[in-house]
């Protein structure tokens, strides 16, 4: 294994009853690389990341931190963090974004000068003594970002970050995301069935339809190809996309022409 | 001078009213009302046991339920069935066995009423100093474990990846539930009971704006509705538990004049 891998993930298999949800599927992702999983609905990019946080059972290997995933210490769990897609808020319980995000540092002593400072960086300082059920969806999910910083994690991953997300909100998440990277060296790795807005951001893509499709730098794998084997040649042709003969794609959406 | 079979019967009141108002906020964070339920009727089987035995029904009733409630956390765990169907067969079925024990008791047969109904009255020396002992240590052990069972109520997918152990920690959960529903079945009855613990709670989150002013308000309106019901029951004779649960139902109604939208 290289020193620089954080993950590593060889010949996993999730199986839901008697079918197989993921097939012998192998990759690896480096310490600072934001890395992005791609494919269509049904694919088993959830089942994937769920594997990844010791969620569900699997066979194969899942090597986190130079570690089996099963035999990390709580501290080394620590420093794994999750922004969930969807967040059940029991909108009978009052509790506060303050509490919920302290809460999550149960072993630091420094608690309220970290959350606020983290507060800071998220943007949600503002409502700190305001209930969750109070909040906007969108306000939700910047208190779930703060809430998985809070332990100054080593890798971060997101389930699609970009859904429900104007465009607006899609920018600043691409601008904050490529911040943590640069300011905290953090390793992300986002499950997105959008293509056109993580491939521009990411070093990494690892496309997957129950097995794994392609998996590199994205300026090597986006190959039509690929985008059809994996999307299917209707659900791509949606956004415009130039490719190279036998060279990657590029994709852009009618106000971007000029990207080509 | 106070009578002291009152003051027996507001000690044990206040200390069980305090134990379930603190349970009672996870209970209704877990939506796990009915498992309550499953909980205390599973003490009837215990209690036949008891006289069966010649031990302590109180005592015995406690084993018994504990048993029955981890039992319903491992067969919800491993029979991946529904949280209700798993209680709607159990809840029963330890009922009907322990009507069936209750049957075989020779000599004196137990006042089947003052169990389901509750008997606070009858509260001893030895039943007072053994809810005390019992209420000390589960105090300790819910302070102990107060932050991870928060935690878990409110996102069981981020304690696992923080790497708590979720499902030991749900059995302990379910022992602390298991202990106070069977102290408090002692107060107000196998029928009424998750009255007592599941109102004051719902009361508190009515009007509440942070999860710590919940907890202070549920235990607030539990020994309140307790105490005032006591007092009411015997001033006018009328059924202790009963008493108490009109209370605490009346405050839960009020507390809809100042809910918090």
């Amino acid at each position: 294994m290289d020193n620089n891998e954080i993950l590593t993930v060889k010949n996993l298999n999730v199986f839901l009853g008697n079918s197989r949800i993921l097939h012998d599927i192998n990759f690896f992702i480096n310490s600072g690389e934001l890395s992005v999983i791609i494919g269509p609905n049904g694919a088993g990019k959830t089942t994937l990341l769920k594997a990844i946080l010791g969620l569900i059972p699997y066979k194969g290997e899942i090597t986190i931190f130079g570690k089996d995933l099963n035999r990390l210490t709580k501290n080394e769990r620590d420093k794994i963090a999750y922004v969930p897609q969807f967040f059940e808020r029991a909108y009978s319980i009052p509790i506060t974004v303050n509490e919920f995000l302290t809460l999550s540092l149960q072993n630091n002593t420094d608690v309220s000068k970290r959350i606020f400072e983290f507060a800071k960086i998220g943007d949600v300082e503002k409502f700190l003594n305001k209930r969750i059920s109070d909040l906007s969806g969108g306000e939700m999910q910047r208190v779930l970002i703060v809430r998985a910083l809070l332990s100054k994690p080593k890798l971060l991953l997101f389930d699609e970050p970009f859904s429900g997300v104007d465009k607006v909100g899609e920018k600043a998440f691409s601008d904050f995301i490529l911040s943590l990277k640069k300011n905290y060296n953090v390793t992300a790795i986002m499950v997105s069935h959008d293509v056109y807005n993580v491939t521009k951001i990411v070093d990494k893509v690892i496309c997957i339809n129950k097995r794994l499709v392609c998996f590199g730098a994205p300026e090597e794998i986006l190959l039509e190809e690929h985008f059809e084997e994996i999307f299917g040649k209707s659900v791509v042709s949606h956004k415009h996309r130039i490719c190279k003969e036998g060279g990657p794609c590029k994709f852009y959406e009618d106000d971007e022409s000029d990207i080509s | 001078m106070m009578n002291p079979i009152l003051v027996r019967t507001f000690i044990a009141g206040i200390s069980v009213s305090f134990l379930c108002a603190v349970v009672g906020v996870f209970i209704v964070a877990r939506k796990m009302a009915f498992f309550v339920h499953a909980v205390s009727h599973s003490a009837l089987t215990g209690v036949a046991i008891g006289y069966l035995l010649g031990t302590s029904p109180f005592l015995s009733s406690i084993g018994f339920g504990i048993i029955a409630g981890v039992s319903v956390s491992y067969l919800i765990e491993k029979s991946k069935l529904f949280v209700d169907t798993v209680i709607g067969i159990l809840l029963p079925f330890t009922m009907s066995i322990g009507l069936i024990l209750l049957s075989f008791v020779r000599g004196y047969k137990p006042d089947v009423m003052s169990y389901l109904f509750g008997d606070i009255l009858s509260t001893g020396k030895r039943d007072l100093l053994l809810l005390i002992v019992i209420s000390i240590f589960v105090i300790s052990l819910i302070a102990l474990f107060l932050k991870t069972f928060i935690l878990i109520a409110l996102d069981r997918d981020f304690a696992k990846i923080k790497g708590y152990k979720v499902e030991m920690l749900d059995y302990l959960f379910m022992f602390v539930v298991s202990l106070v529903v069977l102290l408090a079945t002692k107060v107000v009855g196998i029928i009424l009971v998750s009255a007592l613990v599941v109102i004051p709670a719902a009361t508190a989150m009515n009007v509440s704006k942070s999860l710590k002013e919940t907890f202070w308000l549920s235990i607030l309106f539990g020994i309140f509705g307790t105490a005032l019901g006591i007092f009411i029951s015997y001033m006018f004779n009328l059924p202790t538990g009963p008493a108490i649960v009109s209370i605490i139902s009346i405050i839960f109604l009020l507390s809809f004049l100042f809910k918090r939208n």
